[in-house]
């Protein structure tokens, strides 16, 4: 998976969000709840990375390059 | 007792002298002998609970860490002996072991909340012979929650458990949260708790401005609401209805709101004396464009906590994964496929009901907030259309004001679940809205809620009042405005006179109890 691909996948899900320039998704409010629960089940069947509710915290899911890292991580375990 | 009786602001007065002549490592256990005074005070009989909750996370605790570690330094001592299979089958291992101790320790303390919360009203639900009168020991709820809480972080090694029974004792009871929250995390708490603050005028006077802007909200607001209240809801079946209903929700929004924040004020003040830094429970919620901002905004510790101890958990569980996959393969992306997040919402919805109290309108009142969620989602697309077509509309002031008048009377709406007695009564106020028309004779007759015009003047100027603070708090003038000691001790004294001049106290006060201090 490439960084690109990950963008293309965001913003299919979130077309209103400019995910390649995005910061403090979720220090800002601007995913909610439901929208990180969605994205973490998404990336979970797309790239077959276990992700669990342990992952699902702020430094995780504040930018796209944060979320390619936590995607990288699981992938190397 | 409460924050407003005498014995408990003694209580804090002799601690800060205690505190400040005790050296810095040893203040902690001030702040704990106090924490103990004080729910000792509210009653002996609460303490055998408080104390069989610390001792059985602290030590559940300690060694699920202590697994951790263990793994941690096998994993790193075998890394190259063993292979990936050996590895992950060790570490599957250890994870179900602490599973289990996990387990059995939020069985005990969910066990205990259960039993002592629920039984009386399953009992008298299911129509049993007979009934129990069992003790609800203060704050069980929150201090429960806050304990399984930090259960669950040391579990998934967000970090070590603590070591120092005092100092986790104090975590669990400190005092100020046990009458209503707010609801801690052990990571943000600890940074303040234990470190022994430096006397320091300034954050004196900020603790005393804060507690006295919550007394306020209490004494002059939600206090004198509550007999009007009990009037317009408690009422004979029918007695108070159409424009009634409507201006109850409106007064009970008022009510609960000066009340919850007024002791939540209250709470995060004498923290504040002693250095104490406590979470934020509220971020003007009144002011949501929508019912899923309201609730990041509202009561924000629970929120959280329901979210990231169940709602994330749940939705991220195998299972649900699962189910999700298998509705996708099925139905494509559409609404069904969004099925298990829709009963992941119901479920921590209806157990965000079940906490607040016992009774079937607590489930019904979380069943209805979390059914609005769902069709707000569902309905998101059409939504997103409309703006489509006005675009702009979004970011017209005038349709901002539309958008939180909406989210306030929808749950204004919500909350008539904890105004009624039962779905009868609730059904028969919200049908009467439509139907009885007496709007336009209110004003007449508004003196038979028992309230002078001169208290509904004060009334009205309290809520003017929150509505400017909530305006003016997003730009932090108000944090400039006190920035010196003479501004903050004059502000305190003065809120407090104002507390002691408009406050409403009848014959023989007693201190009354806080809305949520019984959950």
């Amino acid at each position: 998976m490439t960084f690109e691909q990950l963008l293309n996948l965001l913003c299919d899900l979130h077309p209103d969000i400019d995910f390649a320039t995005a910061e403090g998704l979720i220090d800002k409010k601007i995913l909610t709840s439901f929208d990180v629960v969605s994205i973490a089940a998404e990336l979970s069947e797309t790239y077959g990375v276990e992700l669990g509710a342990v992952d699902i915290v702020p430094e995780n899911f504040n930018s796209a390059r944060a979320l390619f890292a936590l995607i990288e991580r699981r992938e190397d375990e | 007792m409460t924050f407003l009786s005498g014995g408990f602001l003694l209580l804090v007065g002799g601690l800060l002298i205690i505190y400040f002549a005790l050296p810095k490592p040893l203040r902690y256990l001030a702040l704990l002998a106090g924490s103990v005074a004080f729910y000792a005070l509210c009653s002996p009989r609460y303490l055998p609970f408080l104390a069989l909750t610390v001792l059985s996370v602290y030590f559940t605790a300690r060694l699920l860490g202590r697994s951790l570690e263990r793994q941690k330094a096998y994993v790193a001592e075998h890394k190259k002996d063993l292979s990936k299979e050996e590895l992950t089958a060790y570490k599957r291992k250890q994870a179900g072991k602490r599973t289990a101790w996990f387990l059995l320790c939020l069985l005990l303390n969910l066990g205990l909340l259960g039993a002592l919360k629920y039984t009386s009203f399953l009992l008298q639900a299911f129509a049993a012979p007979w009934q129990v009168r069992w003790v609800l020991p203060l704050g069980i709820s929150f201090y429960t929650f806050q304990s399984i809480g930090y259960l669950i972080d040391v579990k998934r090694g967000k970090y070590p458990p603590e070591r120092n029974l005092l100092r986790y004792a104090l975590f669990a009871s400190f005092f100020p949260q046990m009458i209503q929250g707010p609801i801690s995390r052990y990571d943000m708490l600890s940074k303040t708790l234990y470190e022994g603050a430096d006397f320091d005028w300034d954050r004196l006077g900020r603790g005393l401005v804060r507690m006295a802007w919550g007394a306020g909200k209490k004494l002059i607001l939600a206090d004198r609401l509550s007999p009007a209240l009990a009037l317009l809801f408690g009422g004979e079946a029918g007695s108070f209805r159409g424009g009634w209903v409507l201006l109850g929700m409106v007064l009970y929004a008022l009510r609960l709101y000066a009340d919850f924040t007024g002791g939540i004020d209250m709470a995060l003040g004498v923290g504040e004396l002693f250095g104490v830094v406590l979470p934020e429970n509220f971020d003007r919620p009144y002011l949501s464009k929508n019912i899923e901002e309201y609730w990041t905004r509202w009561h924000m510790t629970m929120g959280s906590w329901f979210r990231d101890y169940v709602f994330y958990p749940l939705n991220m569980s195998k299972g649900f994964l699962r189910w999700t996959r298998a509705l996708r393969a099925r139905f494509g992306n559409g609404f069904l496929s969004r099925l298990p997040l829709y009963a992941a919402t119901l479920v921590v919805w209806l157990a965000t009901g079940v906490w607040h109290g016992a009774g079937w309108n607590f489930a019904l009142w979380g069943l209805t907030n979390g059914a609005v969620i769902i069709l707000s989602l569902t309905l998101k697309p059409l939504y997103d259309r409309f703006h489509g077509r006005f675009p702009g509309l979004k970011q017209r002031k005038g349709y901002g004001a539309f958008e939180i008048l909406r989210t306030f009377l929808l749950m204004c709406l919500i909350r008539l679940w904890d105004c009624y007695a039962g779905p009868g009564e609730v059904w028969g106020a919200f049908s009467s809205l439509f139907t009885v028309f007496n709007y336009g004779a209110l004003a007449a007759r508004l003196s038979l809620l028992g309230l002078s015009w001169g208290e509904w003047i004060l009334l009205l100027l309290g809520a003017a009042l929150l509505l400017f603070v909530s305006l003016k708090k997003g730009e932090g003038s108000f944090r400039r405005f006190l920035n010196s000691p003479w501004k903050l001790w004059l502000t305190a004294a003065l809120l407090l006179v104002l507390c002691l001049l408009l406050g409403a106290y009848g014959p023989g006060y007693v201190a009354s109890d806080f809305i949520y201090g019984q959950f």
